[in-house]
């Protein structure tokens, strides 16, 4: 049996991931959240799994360095990897929003400022609503650029909306719903075609089913 | 022009000349190709066969992807028909076997599938994107709820959402699809991709081939099947390539055409850091437990004949070489197997695997 390279993202899902894997039987021994190792494999040594930073698993995947990986689907719609998505692992939902200091409807904005950690999702959502659209690239705390005028809005993701009322923002639009995806590399399911098919029964098995 | 149907425009590569025009570099070899040929003439009284190796230039989102890239490929206008069809694929999976390609699957489509599909949900552009997208990544769980959305018979809306899976062995797919649905088009192109299949068997290649319904190309202008090469730890396809009679359409003559290009950079690429560190050999030996004197008698044997000869244990099984021998011990009677890419020969004594390496390798000699 060829063996599979999986990418993982780290951060605030990847507990939750590695459970699902483990109810589907696939167990990383040596893993460990504060270990520095960045490659490890399971019991079986059928799976390799790099443990990287979540922004990353799309390029690892998109260049088959990695067969398969598990993230967040924000990170997908930003790059817009050309790869497979194929399971919900229905881990991790949130959604893209977006929010500003007044609560005054973006279609009537002429045009609009937007910080993000996501400049693609973003400018693709206003080129879409056909409002012209300058993005500023930040890396975290997106709330702030509204609070200092350094943007009219955000474009950010959001569970709950605490961090954005905190910080006397609105939300005046949602966008995409999102959450953790397997991924899996268009060439990889080519020709590995059995051993991809066999993990993603697997763990499509252990994850919940709608009601029906 | 009618390019700007086929290529995305921000994908061109473009300059100004000193008159300031705007001049884009070629992004495909395809259409340049058969707008020349149909500039020519307009009735071909006979098949026109070309090869071609170029270079293309596109910008791509895919940072992995260089801006420019060099093609191989092949394009055969005027004959229309699955023996065509066949033997242009055929010709793609002989090329991968050439360059020794350990493995590789060829998915082969159908362009007019989805269209087909689209139609019977009545899409308008904005939803067929979406639609696209979703098949494109095969995104199960979203497709299912998007269809639930849209106009259509029930029958349809099953097909049409178990689309991704319709992936792998080419007669039980075809046959899924005949059972899910009661539509002279599909069972029309249903019944194309079982005579590819049947006559890839003729070629012995059959077993390459996997349906993919989900395949689409990046390159709008095919209408019949679509097919993709992958090999082994390369990424992307290597080769790409379909049925293209549309193209030819809006060119102002109906002409059939089929082709496929070689992503030649991927290739080269898979296959550079082989063949710099180990030298070709004629003979791999596989060695046994039980066959441990045997395979070191025969490589000595082989080796004094003049070839290049390795004994290797059982796990290693990358080694390239012309032709690998496995030994096999039935009682006291030895048997050598001989295999090369293409064919097999058994035999008995070491002379006659000599006689036979000889008979293979002598004219690189």
């Amino acid at each position: 049996m060829q063996q599979l390279t999986l990418a993982l993202a780290k951060g605030r899902t990847a507990k939750e991931s590695l459970q699902i894997l483990q109810q589907a039987n696939i167990r990383f021994p040596d893993f460990h959240p504060d270990s520095r190792k960045l490659i490890f494999e399971d019991e079986t040594k059928k799976i390799r799994m790099l443990y990287v930073k979540a922004v990353d698993v799309t390029t690892y995947v998109e260049a088959g360095a990695a067969d398969i990986g598990i993230v967040g689907r924000d990170n997908i719609l930003e790059s817009g990897a050309n790869i497979y998505e194929m399971l919900d692992l229905q881990i991790g939902t949130c959604a893209f929003i977006v929010a500003g200091m007044s609560p005054k409807p973006i279609h009537t904005y002429s045009s609009i400022k937007v910080a993000s950690k996501y400049p693609n999702v973003a400018s693709a959502y206003f080129d879409q609503h056909n409002i012209p659209v300058e993005t500023i690239t930040l890396n975290g705390s997106v709330e702030l650029a509204p609070l200092i005028h350094m943007a009219d809005v955000v474009v950010d993701i959001v569970e709950t909306g605490t961090t954005i009322k905190e910080n006397g923002l609105t939300i005046l639009e949602r966008l995409d719903s999102i959450s953790t995806r397997l991924i899996v590399n268009k060439a990889s399911f080519a020709t590995k075609t059995a051993c991809i098919q066999q993990l993603i029964t697997a763990i499509d098995h252990v994850l919940p089913k709608e009601g029906k | 022009m009618h390019l700007q149907e086929n290529v995305k425009t921000n994908e061109l590569v473009k300059m100004i000349d000193h008159g300031g025009n705007i001049l884009a570099l070629r992004s495909d070899a395809t259409i340049p190709i058969t707008k020349r040929l149909l500039q020519e003439s307009h009735e071909l009284t006979n098949e026109r066969r070309y090869f071609y190796v170029l270079d293309v230039f596109r910008y791509t989102k895919d940072s992995t992807r260089p801006q420019e890239n060099t093609q191989a490929g092949v394009e055969c206008f005027g004959a229309n028909g699955f023996e065509t069809d066949t033997e242009v694929i055929a010709l793609s999976m002989h090329t991968l076997q050439d360059l020794q390609c350990a493995s590789f699957t060829l998915e082969v489509g159908h362009a007019g599938f989805f269209q087909r599909c689209m139609e019977a949900l009545d899409l308008d552009v904005e939803q067929q994107c979406t639609f696209k997208q979703l098949l494109q990544t095969k995104n199960i769980g979203e497709l299912k709820h998007y269809i639930t959305q849209t106009e259509g018979t029930d029958d349809w809306k099953q097909l049409i959402e178990s689309i991704p899976l319709l992936y792998g062995n080419p007669p039980e797919i075809i046959q899924l699809v005949r059972n899910k649905i009661d539509d002279p088009i599909i069972h029309k192109q249903m019944d194309h991709l079982e005579k590819i299949y049947q006559l890839l068997s003729a070629y012995h290649l059959a077993e390459h081939m996997v349906i993919d319904l989900s395949l689409m190309n990046h390159m709008d202008y095919y209408s019949d099947i679509i097919f993709q090469g992958f090999i082994h730890n390369v990424g992307k396809p290597v080769l790409m390539g379909g049925r293209y009679n549309e193209l030819t359409k809006q060119f102002g003559t109906l002409m059939p055409a089929i082709g496929f290009a070689c992503d030649i950079d991927a290739i080269v690429a898979s296959k550079e850091d082989k063949e710099s560190s180990v030298p070709s050999l004629d003979v791999c030996i596989v060695q046994n437990d039980v066959c441990t004197n045997e395979s070191l008698s025969l490589s000595t044997f082989l080796r004094e004949s003049g070839w290049k000869t390795r004994v290797i244990q059982k796990k290693h099984i990358n080694i390239p070489a012309q032709i690998i021998c496995h030994i096999t011990r039935n009682e006291d009677q030895i048997t050598y197997h001989l295999t090369t890419h293409k064919k097999t020969f058994n035999c008995t004594r070491k002379n006659e695997v000599e006689a036979y390496v000889q008979s293979l390798l002598s004219k690189e000699t």
